[in-house]
């Protein structure tokens, strides 16, 4: 497993990865000098998002690892949705299974591999911003606001999990458009729960807003909730912490379909 | 240590999974939500993103709440009132309806604002309370001669509504035939009136409510009798602060 995440990871030897790398660190300088500010003062404070992002005492995203997670969820998608298709297309999965390793671990592999390349990128474009912002005005960010943008590093766990199960089922470029709409419509479904919790709370419900209810949960439990991991909290207590269980549990939800899938299917 | 199979490993993986999803996923949901200062959000874009089936029930709750705000802040009697029949009109509930309703006859009934409380009770025999014909004339006589009008209309609507006889009717129109017609629109009233007195054959009384017809049509309008009222105020008002600048 680990060997298959170590193959995975030789990728940043590539010429294509070191010119990302080099991209990241200059988006990084440049995110400090164009988008310094907080996130949730590009969102109206009368919107739900608004509110999520600046009302809980704690450390809000900084637009620079906001622009700095897209582009890393950027790469994930591109990264995560050609690996597998790629290797079973040029029989080098056949290769790797010849070795003493079961099907998932070549996945949970693949996925340690995918996870270090990505998060390499986004703490390089992170640390870029930060350095920038000192060059910039002569001090850093404070600590706190510093280690809380390193938790939007948890989005790549569910992002990248749910894209490499997606390429065990599709081919490469249908995985990614597959991937993009999957995340359109988690998006579009992510705010209305907490809503629902807001207005419907001691409400008296009928039968049909159960029914509706009910319909709505069993949809939306089968996407991740990425608005979340955007929120303002502090650095440590059970938001974190409830966070963390929720991006593992989702990632192993994941992962585990693609095993199964990648158990059953043929490889040749 | 039990060995278990290698499905039902994945089974017991993705039980445990589901189990810590549904978990942390609504305490996340939670501490979202506590997190909202609920005050500061906008209630129509919010309704908005909610699915279509949900919006109703939703909108219900929100106007029902706001509803009982302005119960529990009103201070004034008219206030109350106001607030009270509001909430009435707009529940679901007719018990808590008739209840609400009753609170206001019973606290505020010599207000304009107990009007829809009058009406409801107006001849209604499925309520505790009863409003007669004479206590609704009685009553009426009591408003301004601009609200005595729509009083006058609601409740007849009511008595067309609950089918009631004729006599009943003629029962609540028959005191315009004592009074002199203030607005054209009482002509209305008037050929009502008519009607029901040639139905039952009462012919001195047909005779003056078409007379009172005639006259009511050559009275002005109600909404230009108040133009003008609300001109003279005006004006009083005007010429009340010259007087008292000039006597400083």
């Amino acid at each position: 497993m680990w060997g298959i995440a170590e193959f995975t990871l030789r990728k940043a030897k590539e010429s294509a990865f070191i010119i990302m790398f080099i991209l990241a660190v200059l988006a990084g300088f440049m995110l400090t000098d164009t988008t310094g500010g907080a996130l949730d003062k590009t969102f109206e404070a009368s919107g739900l998002v608004g509110q999520l992002m600046s009302s809980r005492e704690g450390y809000p995203i900084l637009a620079s690892s906001f622009s700095a997670i897209i582009f890393t969820l950027l790469l994930a998608l591109f990264a995560g949705a050609t690996d597998i298709p790629r290797d079973i297309e040029s029989r080098m999965i056949m290769l790797m299974l010849s070795k003493p390793i079961t099907r998932a671990d070549y996945l949970i592999g693949k996925y340690i591999g995918l996870l270090a390349l990505c998060s390499t990128i986004y703490i390089t474009t992170q640390l870029a911003v930060y350095l920038g912002h000192y060059f910039s005005t002569g001090q850093l960010y404070p600590l706190g606001l510093m280690v809380k943008q390193f938790y939007l590093l948890l989005i790549l766990l569910p992002f990248l999990s749910m894209i490499i199960m997606i390429s065990c089922f599709v081919p490469d470029i249908s995985a990614m458009v597959v991937g993009v709409f999957y995340v359109l419509f988690a998006i579009s479904v992510s705010v209305v729960p907490i809503l629902m919790a807001l207005v419907t709370k001691d409400m008296e419900r009928s039968v049909q807003t159960y029914i509706v209810e009910s319909a709505f949960f069993i949809l939306y439990y089968m996407f991740p909730n990425f608005i979340y991991y955007f929120q303002t909290f502090s650095t440590i207590g059970l938001i974190p912490l409830a966070l963390v269980i929720y991006s593992i549990s989702i990632s192993t939800i994941f992962l585990t379909i693609g095993t199964i899938r990648l158990n059953t299917r043929d490889l040749i | 240590m039990i060995k278990l199979p290698v499905k039902g490993k994945i089974l017991a993986i993705l039980i445990s999974a589901f189990v810590l999803y549904f978990y942390s996923e609504s305490v996340l949901r939670q501490g979202a939500v506590s997190s909202i200062d609920s005050g500061k959000l906008n209630k129509d874009s919010l309704l908005s993103e909610l699915p279509g089936a949900l919006r109703d029930e939703v909108d219900y709750r929100i106007t029902y709440m706001q509803l009982q705000e302005h119960i529990r802040t009103a201070r004034t009697d008219i206030q109350k009132a106001t607030a009270l029949s509001n909430m009435a009109d707009f529940i679901k509930d007719p018990a808590k309806r008739a209840e609400l309703f009753l609170e206001v006859y019973k606290n505020y009934p010599n207000i304009p604002q107990a009007l829809r409380a009058y009406v409801y009770f107006l001849e209604n025999n499925s309520s505790k309370e009863k409003v007669s014909i004479a206590d609704f004339v009685a009553y009426i006589q009591t408003l301004s001669i601009y609200d005595r009008y729509y009083a006058l209309s609601l409740g007849f609507t009511k008595l067309r509504d609950l089918n009631v006889s004729l006599e009943k009717r003629y029962e609540f129109l028959k005191h315009l035939l004592k009074t002199k017609p203030e607005f054209r629109e009482y002509s209305n009233m008037y050929a009502l009136l008519a009607d029901i007195c040639s139905q039952l054959n009462k012919q001195e009384e047909y005779k003056l409510a078409i007379e009172l017809e005639k006259t009511s049509l050559s009275s002005p309008m109600l909404e230009t009798m108040y133009v003008e009222e609300m001109e003279r105020k005006r004006k009083e008002t005007l010429e009340a602060d010259q007087s008292k600048q000039e006597n400083k």
